[in-house]
């Protein structure tokens, strides 16, 4: 079972909820898939032992058995390679690693090399993992299907998604079995749910919504959610005591946190809305 | 001999085009001033990769000078490898540039510009 936390609007409390519940629900395994800022593990702190590099396959030319005939050229869609005088430019950051070159070339000049786009961290007790995305690389979702590719269909993962609808959001839905949506009750967070909701109903996912920064009454989710039929499974108070343990690095569910009743409530809705 | 500039309109009288990858037009001249072609770019440039694309095309082309505005790092590795003159183009219209040119007022172009500067 795999649980992805999205919110399309930054900033709304994903990770909040993503590590809430992790920490939570018993045996979960927390999955860190934004990877272009990953920050789960501030607030989980778990020791991140092992480390692997995820590659992607770019080209490379033999000039020995180039001809300059110019196929790869043509073939690449994405303009990741040039023929300049008596060799071949390859650009490593515009190849989306389709390999039309490779079968374009008719004398076999182009084979492929790895190169590290990035990497994934794992705890040695298995329970988390991270994507962890190079500094000045352009796509990450390599990392995110491997992260995703090496769940164990067995536990219960929490993936915390990265913000926006996009691609990478995509990558991470697609393999979801419940979408649970944070959002907050601004103009911003409705604008921004409105999208992942249409999202989660192109991939017919069933969805719940969690309302963070709550003011108690929420119009403007509340009744959008009426219409769209969704279930508001939690709301969290707009809170400064919550802020105050997020700038630290605690979650609202440790211990001494008097909120920890409120996510045991939103783990409880979960676990009934995923068993249906 | 084939010069080309970037420019903001098909003809010799509208002004240069300051974008080399995402340029609206490329007109083609020979060293008389004739105009040999325009390649009419607009809206049809490649979302990745733009400068790289222009640069191929302009090898392709046979063009001998290249007259524009920025160059992006990507473009600039291939053009800076390839046989092409490269221009800093000078305020004005497609013509200014080349009179510039037979005037050997133009400064050539040593450094890449800025990347994606060019993205509308």
């Amino acid at each position: 079972m795999k649980i992805a936390v999205l919110s399309g609007k930054g900033g709304t409390g994903k990770t909040t909820v993503a590590a809430s519940l992790a920490s939570l629900l018993p045996d979960a395994d927390y999955i860190d898939c934004d990877v272009e800022e990953p920050n789960g593990f501030l607030f989980l702190s778990p020791d991140l032992s092992l480390h692997d590099s995820v590659t992607v396959p770019v080209p490379e030319v033999d000039p020995a058995l180039c001809t300059m005939y110019g196929a790869c050229v043509r073939a690449c869609q994405f303009n990741a390679l040039a023929a300049v005088g008596s060799r071949i430019m390859v650009f490593p950051d515009l190849c989306h690693h389709c390999g039309a070159c490779l079968i374009a070339c008719k004398p076999g000049a182009i084979c492929e090399i790895d190169q590290v786009i990035g990497q994934i961290d794992r705890s040695a007790d298995g329970h988390f993992r991270q994507g962890v995305l190079r500094t000045g690389q352009p796509v990450g979702l390599p990392i995110i299907d491997r992260l995703i590719r090496e769940a164990d269909p067995d536990h219960l993962s929490i993936l915390d998604a990265p913000p926006g609808s996009s691609c990478p959001v995509v990558h991470v839905l697609r393999s979801a079995d419940y979408a649970l949506l944070v959002t907050e009750p601004t103009p911003f967070g409705l604008h921004d749910l409105k999208m992942i909701v249409s999202l989660v109903r192109d991939l017919s996912l069933p969805a719940g919504v969690v309302i963070n920064k709550s003011n108690g009454t929420d119009l403007i989710i509340d009744s959008f959610c009426r219409q769209e039929n969704l279930p508001v499974l939690a709301r969290i108070p707009f809170s400064r005591d919550i802020a105050v343990r997020y700038s630290r690095g605690y979650l609202p569910i440790d211990p001494d946190s008097p909120w920890r009743p409120l996510f045991n409530g939103l783990a409880e809705r979960i676990r009934k809305e995923t068993d249906r | 001999m084939k010069l080309a500039v970037t420019t903001l309109g098909k003809t010799r009288l509208d002004p240069v085009d300051q974008r080399f990858g995402r340029a609206e037009y490329i007109l083609i001249f020979d060293e008389n001033n004739v105009q040999l072609d325009c390649i009419e770019q607009g809206s049809l440039a490649p979302a990745s990769g733009a400068g790289i694309a222009m640069a191929q095309k302009l090898i392709d082309a046979g063009i001998d000078v290249l007259i524009t505005g920025h160059l992006g790092p990507n473009a600039w590795q291939v053009l800076s490898a390839s046989d092409i003159r490269l221009y800093e183009a000078v305020e004005g219209t497609a013509d200014d540039q080349l009179s510039a040119w037979h005037q050997d007022a133009l400064s050539p172009i040593s450094a890449a510009g800025q990347a994606h500067r060019g993205r509308s």
